[in-house]
C-alpha cells in the first residue's frame, strides 16, 4: 500500500544534515512522492529564518506491546493527570508516562520525530506489539526481538551449534517481523524464572551452563554473519547497581562485533553501595572512545514521576523492594520476562541527582558524537516529550548549571558534570537525534535529507535563548512528504510503515518438536502473519 | 449566595466541578450562568440545566434546591465557603476538597470526599461506596478534613486513608479502612466484613462487634485517651456520642499483620 503525496518545496531554510556534511546552510529542499528529490515544483513552504532537520529518530523507546500495555493498565493515576480529547482528526487517549498509542504517535510527530524503534518485544507476544504499532499513527516504526534469554538461543550456544543459531535467529526475526536482536540482562532473566539473577558476565546460567559473555558473543557473531542492519542491541547485566560500570567495561571488551549499548546511563555507576554511589562515566567513556564497533544511547533521567518497564525481571523486583511501589512481573515461556514499577526521580535524592548528571556526562564526554544517541529510555528515565529539555541541557552549560543548583549537591561532588564546558551545536543535536541513530540502525534512507532519502523533515523556529521551547514543537513536521503537524497541531494523520529485517533462515525439526513439547502455542500459529503489518517494509540483510 | 434549581432530572450524567464556592467567587449571576458543564459528552452552560438565582446575603454559599443525584463533582477541590444540597447529590461530591463545608440533606453517590485534604462534609442520608477513599491507582487517599454520615455507607469506606476523620452513624459495608495508614474511622452502627484489610496504621473505632480478619491480633483491653477529642468533636457535629463511649473500655486489635501493620481496630465494650 503506498501513500499518494503531492510535491513540496521547502524554501530558504537553514538546513542541518550531518550525514551529508551540511551544517546550517541556507538551501531549498525538494520533495516528490514521499522522497527527497533533486528538483521539483509544488506547494511552497517558506522556511526563511527556520531551522530544517531530518525527521527525528528514536532508537530506543517502550511504546507498544504487552509490558507497555501492562504499564498503562497499571497506572490509572498517571493518566488522570493528562487526558487528551479527540478532535475531528485525532483520536482521544491519555498521556503522561505511559501514553496510549494514538497519543504516542501524535506527540512524537509534534516534536518532529518520524521514526520510532520499540525497544523490546518478547517473540511470543509480538503480535500484540504490532497491533499497538499499527495504532501508533504517523511515525515509521520497528520492534526489537528479545533473544538474550531465549531457550533455543542458549541451547545452541551451549552446544556450539552456530549454524543452527544463525538460522534460528533469522527465522525468529521473520516470525516476529522484528528489526534487531535485542539482549536484556543476558542469562539473568532466565535465572529470574528460578528467583535468581546473574552478577557477572561469566556467571553460568542455571540449567543452561552458558554465560552472559557466551550469549553476547554468540548472538553478535550471528548478527554480523547475517548482515543485520543494526548491531546487537544490549541492555547489559547489572543494570542499576552501584559499581556496575565494571560489568559494562567487561561487556564492551567481550564483544568484537558490532554492539549498541542502550541506556548507558543506567550502566555507568561507581561506588560499592548506595551511600557511595557516584559516576563511573570516566572509564566507560574511555572504553566507548576506544571501541569503534560500539554505539550507545543515553537513557537520560528526568526529574519527576515516571514508570519503569524492562524485560529485566530481577532488576524490576529489586526496584520494587527499594521503593515499595506496586510491582508487576511477567514471565514469557521459553523466552524472557518483564517487570513494571512506577518510580519518582527526585531532586532531593543524591542517587537520582548523580544519575541525572551521568546521562549528560556520557553525551558530553564521548569524543565522537556519531556514537551517541539521545534517549531517556522512555519511559524509564522519563517521558519522551521531555527530549527538548535534554537538548537544552546538551546545548547550554547555563541550563545544566541551573539544574545542578536545584538538585542534591552529590551531582556536583560525585560527577564531572560541573567541569564540562562543552555545548552541543545544532549540528551535534542533528547527529544525536537523527543522523547517528539512522546510521546505527542501518536505515539508509532516514536521518538525512539527501536525494533518495525518505521525505521526513522537521522544521523548527530556533531561538538560542529558548532551546527547550524551540524543540517542544515543530513549525512543520513532514512525513513521507505530507505535512502532518503545524505549530504543535496535527493536520494530517495516516499509518506509518513497519520496518523489519529480512534475513534468510529456517528451523529444524528439533525446533518444531520443542514447540510441541514445551510451548503452549503450536509452531504453525507462532509466526506473526503478514496481515499484522499493513505497511511492511522488509530491509534486506547480508 | 447562589441558589441553583435543577430544571429537570436527567438520566444523562452531568459533570459540574464548577459548582464550588471557589469557582463562583467574584462572579455575577450572569457569569455563573455561563460556566461550562458537561452533559454526557456535550458541553453546556450551567443555565441550560439550572435556574440560577442570586442572593446578596451569605457570600460564598451555594444552595442546590432539588435532586441532583445525576450531577457529579459538586464542590470538587473547594477550599472555602459552603455548599448545601437540598436533595440527593451525585458521585464525587467534594473530591479533593481542601476547606469549607458541604451539607447534603439527602443521600450522596459513590466517591464522596475522595482524596480530600481538609474541610467538612455532612450527609444526612446514606452514601455510596468509596467515601473518603482514593481513586484507583493512587497511593494515598484522604489526608485531612472530616466526613460525617448520618445514614449508612457502602464498601471501601476510607480506603487508603492517611489522615482526617470519618464517622458513620448507620451501617457500614465491607472493607472499611482498607489499606489505611492514618486517620480515624468511627462506626456507630454495624461494621461489615474485612475491616482494616491491609491497614498499616490509623484507627478504626467500632461500636459493634465486627468480624475481624484472622490477621488482626487481640492486643489489650484499655481506655484509649486519644479517642476523646475525636468523639467530642463528633458529638458537636450532632452524632449520638454517649459519655460511656468516651470513657469506656475498648478491646484493641492490632493489624493488618499480613503487611506488618501497626493499625488498631478498637471495639467498644458495652
Amino acid at each position: 500500500m503506498s501513500v499518494v503525496t503531492s510535491s513540496l518545496v521547502i524554501r530558504n531554510g537553514t538546513v542541518y544534515d550531518p550525514a551529508n556534511g551540511i551544517d546550517g546552510e541556507k538551501m531549498d529542499l525538494f520533495i516528490e512522492n514521499g522522497k527527497m528529490v533533486e528538483e521539483t515544483r509544488g506547494r511552497e513552504i517558506d522556511a526563511s529564518g527556520l531551522v530544517v532537520f531530518p525527521g527525528g529518530i528514536d532508537i530506543h523507546s517502550h511504546i507498544a506491546g504487552s509490558k507497555v500495555n501492562l504499564g498503562r493498565l497499571f497506572r490509572p493515576e498517571d493518566h488522570r493527570k493528562d487526558h487528551v480529547s479527540r478532535t475531528h482528526l485525532t483520536r482521544s487517549g491519555v498521556g503522561y508516562s505511559v501514553p496510549t498509542t494514538f497519543v504516542t504517535g501524535y506527540r512524537y510527530a509534534k516534536l518532529g520525530y518520524t521514526t520510532i524503534m520499540e525497544a523490546a518485544s518478547p517473540p511470543l507476544m509480538t503480535r500484540h506489539t504490532h497491533e499497538e504499532l499499527n495504532d501508533t499513527p504517523i511515525v515509521d516504526k520497528a520492534c526489537y526481538t528479545l533473544m538474550g534469554n531465549n531457550h533455543f538461543v542458549m541451547d545452541y550456544i551451549k552446544k556450539g551449534e552456530m549454524e543452527k543459531l544463525r538460522d534460528y535467529v533469522a527465522w525468529l526475526l521473520n516470525a516476529t517481523k522484528g528489526y534487531a536482536v535485542k539482549i536484556v540482562n543476558p542469562g539473568g532473566v532466565e535465572n529470574w524464572k528460578w528467583g535468581r539473577n546473574v552478577e557477572s558476565i561469566d556467571d553460568k546460567v542455571d540449567n543452561y551452563e552458558v554465560t552472559p559473555r557466551e550469549i553476547l558473543v554468540g548472538l553478535s557473531r550471528v548478527n554480523d554473519d547475517l548482515g543485520l542492519p543494526h548491531a546487537i542491541h544490549v541492555h547489559a547485566n547489572n543494570l542499576g547497581s552501584p559499581g556496575n560500570y565494571e560489568t559494562t567495561l567487561q561487556t564492551m571488551d567481550a564483544v568484537k562485533g558490532r554492539m549498541h549499548l542502550t541506556h548507558l546511563q543506567f550502566h555507568s555507576y561507581a561506588g560499592d553501595s548506595w551511600a557511595k554511589f557516584s559516576s563511573g562515566v570516566d572509564e566507560v567513556v574511555k572504553s566507548v572512545d576506544k571501541h569503534d564497533n560500539i554505539t550507545c544511547d543515553m537513557g537520560q533521567v528526568i526529574f519527576g514521576d515516571t514508570t519503569t518497564m524492562t524485560a529485566d525481571g530481577p532488576w524490576q523486583h529489586r526496584l520494587y523492594g527499594l521503593t515499595g511501589n506496586k510491582w508487576f512481573n511477567a514471565d514469557v515461556e521459553m523466552e524472557t520476562g518483564a517487570g513494571v514499577v512506577p518510580y519518582y526521580f527526585t531532586r532531593k535524592s543524591p542517587v537520582n541527582s548523580v544519575q541525572w548528571a551521568i546521562g549528560l556526562e556520557i553525551a558530553l564526554m564521548v569524543k565522537d558524537p556519531w556514537k551517541v544517541c539521545l534517549t531517556t529510555d522512555h519511559p524509564n528515565g522519563g517521558p519522551f516529550y521531555m527530549y527538548p529539555k535534554v537538548i537544552s541541557w546538551l546545548m547550554s552549560k547555563k541550563a545544566r548549571d541551573q539544574t545542578l543548583g536545584s538538585i542534591h549537591k552529590a551531582a556536583s561532588a560525585r560527577t564531572a558534570l560541573p567541569s564540562l564546558d562543552r555545548e552541543y551545536s545544532l549540528y551535534d543535536i542533528a547527529i544525536v537525534t537523527r543522523a547517528a541513530q539512522a546510521r546505527a540502525l542501518g536505515l539508509k534512507n532516514k536521518g538525512h535529507l539527501g536525494v533518495g532519502a525518505d521525505a521526513d523533515v522537521a522544521i523548527y523556529e530556533f531561538a538560542e535563548d529558548h532551546v527547550q521551547r524551540s524543540f517542544s514543537k515543530t513549525r512543520y513536521t513532514i512525513k513521507e512528504g505530507r505535512v502532518v503537524a503545524v505549530n504543535g497541531e496535527i493536520v494530517d494523520s495516516f499509518q506509518g510503515r513497519t520496518f523489519w529485517a529480512d534475513a534468510q533462515g529456517g528451523v529444524t525439526d528439533e525446533v518444531r518438536e520443542a514447540f510441541a513439547k514445551y510451548y503452549t502455542v503450536s509452531f504453525e500459529n507462532y509466526p506473526v502473519q503478514d496481515d499484522y503489518l499493513p505497511r511492511a517494509e522488509a530491509v534486506p540483510c547480508g | 449566595m447562589i441558589r441553583l434549581r435543577p430544571r429537570q432530572e436527567s438520566r444523562i450524567p452531568v459533570e459540574a466541578e464548577c459548582i464550588s464556592p471557589d469557582a463562583f467567587s467574584g462572579k455575577s449571576a450572569a457569569q455563573v450562568e455561563d460556566m461550562k458543564i458537561l452533559w454526557g459528552n456535550k458541553t453546556k452552560r450551567l443555565v441550560d440545566l439550572f435556574e440560577v438565582v442570586e442572593d446578596p446575603a451569605e457570600p460564598n454559599e451555594i444552595v442546590v434546591d432539588g435532586d441532583v443525584r445525576f450531577v457529579k463533582h459538586i464542590g470538587a477541590k473547594m477550599s472555602m465557603g459552603r455548599v448545601i444540597v437540598n436533595g440527593d447529590a451525585g458521585m464525587h461530591l467534594g473530591r479533593g476538597m481542601a476547606g469549607g463545608e458541604i451539607i447534603v440533606n439527602g443521600d450522596a453517590g459513590d466517591w464522596l470526599g475522595t482524596e480530600m485534604v481538609g474541610g467538612l462534609i455532612r450527609v444526612k442520608g446514606n452514601v455510596g461506596n468509596l467515601a473518603g477513599s482514593a481513586y484507583r491507582g493512587s497511593k494515598s487517599g484522604m489526608k485531612g478534613g472530616m466526613i460525617v454520615i448520618e445514614g449508612g455507607a457502602g464498601d471501601e469506606l476510607g480506603e487508603l486513608m492517611e489522615g482526617g476523620t470519618i464517622a458513620v452513624k448507620g451501617n457500614v459495608q465491607s472493607f472499611a479502612g482498607a489499606l489505611m495508614s492514618g486517620g480515624a474511622i468511627v462506626c456507630f452502627g454495624g461494621l461489615g466484613g474485612r475491616p482494616g484489610a491491609g491497614m498499616t496504621n490509623g484507627t478504626l473505632l467500632a461500636f459493634s462487634q465486627p468480624r475481624l480478619l484472622p490477621t488482626f491480633r487481640y492486643a489489650r483491653t484499655y481506655k484509649p485517651t486519644f479517642i476523646k477529642p475525636i468523639l467530642e468533636e463528633l458529638r458537636k457535629q450532632g452524632l449520638p456520642v454517649e459519655d460511656r463511649q468516651i470513657e469506656g473500655l475498648y478491646d484493641a486489635y492490632e493489624g493488618d499483620l499480613a503487611c506488618d501493620g501497626k493499625g488498631k481496630i478498637l471495639v467498644w465494650k458495652d
